[in-house]
């Protein structure tokens, strides 16, 4: 549940709910959640749990010439870590300037200010020590939750941070609702506009949210699996993480829209024309709607960030996790080794991040690599397993043996012809419209490097770490069985 | 608020929250049945042992 419930839930399925049909937009949303993320999330929990082995390795489990899909997820989360946590890092920086709302009327300039954005894409600037700090800060905290390894760190650390969190977004909810404007706020996200139902771009954002969402494509959920117990309910866990990460979100968009609408009834103009998402939401429209609280504003600035921040810290680790669980078992590195060589190196690689241009990287990186990469991944995933190895009756029997609620024959249809129909079709989408129309206009120099550029290297990168001959793979396998009979 | 928008916010929940609360019902029973199982199991053991034991003492 930690890795599901990210920043993405609080500040992406709002947006993107109210710019698909509003109310309606939940018709596709369900069909999506049970026709391709708890499925997915099903033959990933099963993957793993079944094969004992992170991404690579289970994937070799299936195929030997398959391992570099495993590579190529995990190449895909390190990108996604390397910018994820600069962004955990200015959150820390918004709870510190939360304590007397020190970003004052103008949230917008202070954001721009904050980060030391640059005037054009190429103009990458120095580093911004301010950003630097915080962003150091982030890394040793998820390093040293990493260091106490699976259970007595990410373990420990997902049962005190995701009850907070869960609190937090209640009380922020619960505030939202008891504010002038709230009404106006839930009625444009909730109002259904059924008509948008025919427009196919709708159901590819339903599609799309719910995979990021969800976090399948990462390997994260299979390197988790494999840390269970071989008797673990697979199937009824899938559907209450699914479940529970989109009841999440569906909940903190309650609250976004309520306090959304306050900020329009304060400043006298449509809910609509203060609807942002992501980082606009949350660093500068935000501030400004706690800024015209009538009381206790500083405490709700600390309820948000804080719940950002816990949000993003257990997605962080587990990002991270399923990159350590591979490197350790292909060169059969200690974890302290592993979590210090996978730290490091995104660390470095996160600088970039860090500089006046950093914020165009950073955007660049994350939209490209999300619609390429983890969408991508999923696909090739799912076509690889059911029409490929053709594996999926034998993982339907392996989740029924252990679980309560029993898969039927209408998992095997999703998986098969469904999920990769509609996945296909999110990616093509995509690809269509990022040809015909630049991203945000940057130039298409920054597009080819920072966008395809990085999607294509992990694809690279999979096949070269498939070529790199394991450090002793028997031991690993040994100590992977080890694992699975100790439990 | 209005009507679309209730029933919306209906639908979201009992879907969601709804689901969620099924699945967890369903955990916490499975979780129940195993661990009487494991109790019972046990508690058997226990009895046989006794009555070994009592076997041996009348012997």
């Amino acid at each position: 549940m930690g890795s599901a419930i990210g920043l993405g839930n609080i500040w992406r399925y709002p947006y993107i709910a109210y710019e698909n049909g509003g109310g309606a937009f939940l018709l596709p949303y369900f069909i999506a959640i049970v026709t391709a993320g708890i499925p997915v999330l099903i033959l990933e929990y099963t993957l793993g749990n079944r094969s004992r082995h992170a991404a690579p390795f289970a994937f070799r489990s299936v195929s030997r010439r398959w391992e570099w899909l495993g590579w190529w997820q995990i190449a895909v989360s390190f990108f996604i870590i390397t910018y994820y946590i600069v962004i955990i890092g200015w959150v820390l920086s918004y709870l510190w300037f939360s304590v007397g709302t020190q970003w004052g009327d103008d949230t917008n300039a202070f954001f721009n200010e904050y980060i030391g954005v640059s005037e054009s894409f190429w103009q990458m600037g120095g580093i911004q020590w301010n950003v630097l700090f915080a962003v150091a800060i982030a890394w040793a905290i998820t390093y040293a939750i990493l260091l106490r390894g699976v259970s007595k760190g990410i373990e420990v650390a997902s049962k005190i941070l995701i009850p907070s969190l869960i609190l937090m977004i209640l009380v922020i909810t619960i505030r939202g609702l008891t504010l002038p404007g709230a009404v106006e706020g839930l009625n444009v996200l909730l109002t259904p506009d059924f008509s948008q139902l025919t427009n196919g771009s709708v159901w590819v954002a339903a599609y799309g949210q719910v995979f990021f969402s969800i976090g399948v494509g990462f390997s994260i959920m299979i390197a988790y699996s494999s840390y269970l117990p071989r008797r673990s309910d697979l199937t009824n866990s899938a559907f209450i993480v699914g479940l529970a990460n989109c009841g999440f979100e569906f909940m903190a968009a309650l609250g976004v829209f309520s306090v959304l609408g306050f900020l329009a009834v304060q400043q006298g103009v449509p809910v609509n024309e203060v609807v942002e998402s992501g980082i606009g939401l949350a660093f500068v429209t935000f501030p400004e709607i706690i800024n015209q609280l009538p009381a206790l504003s500083s405490f709700f600035g600390i309820m948000f960030f804080g719940a950002l921040f816990f949000a993003g810290i257990t997605s962080a680790v587990s990002i991270l996790e399923c990159s350590i669980a591979g490197v350790r078992e292909k060169f059969n590195l200690s974890r302290n080794a592993a979590v210090s060589w996978v730290c490091g190196l995104a660390a470095i690689v996160s600088l970039i991040y860090v500089t006046e241009g950093g914020l165009f990287y950073l955007d660049v990186v994350d939209r490209f690599i999300n619609n390429y990469g983890l969408v991508a991944a999923a696909l090739v995933e799912v076509i690889f397993i059911a029409w490929v190895a053709r594996r999926l009756g034998l993982f339907q029997e392996y989740a029924n043996e252990r679980s309560y609620f029993r898969l039927g024959r209408w998992w095997i249809v999703f998986l098969s012809i469904i999920t990769p129909v509609l996945l296909g079709a999110v990616t093509i989408f995509n690809l269509y419209n990022e040809v015909t129309t630049p991203y945000e206009d940057y130039p298409w120099s920054g597009l080819l490097i920072f966008g395809f550029g990085v999607a294509v290297l992990c694809v690279a990168v999979g096949f070269i770490m498939q070529s790199v001959k394991s450090r002793d793979p028997e031991s690993t396998a040994a100590e992977s069985e080890e694992r699975s009979e100790s439990r | 608020m209005n009507t679309g928008a209730i029933v919306m916010l209906a639908i979201g929940a009992a879907g969601l929250w709804g689901g969620l609360v099924f699945f967890l019902r369903n955990y916490f029973k499975a979780e129940k049945a195993e661990r009487e199982a494991a109790e019972r199991e046990a508690a058997e053991r226990g009895e046989a042992s006794d009555r070994e034991a009592n076997r041996e003492n009348q012997s």
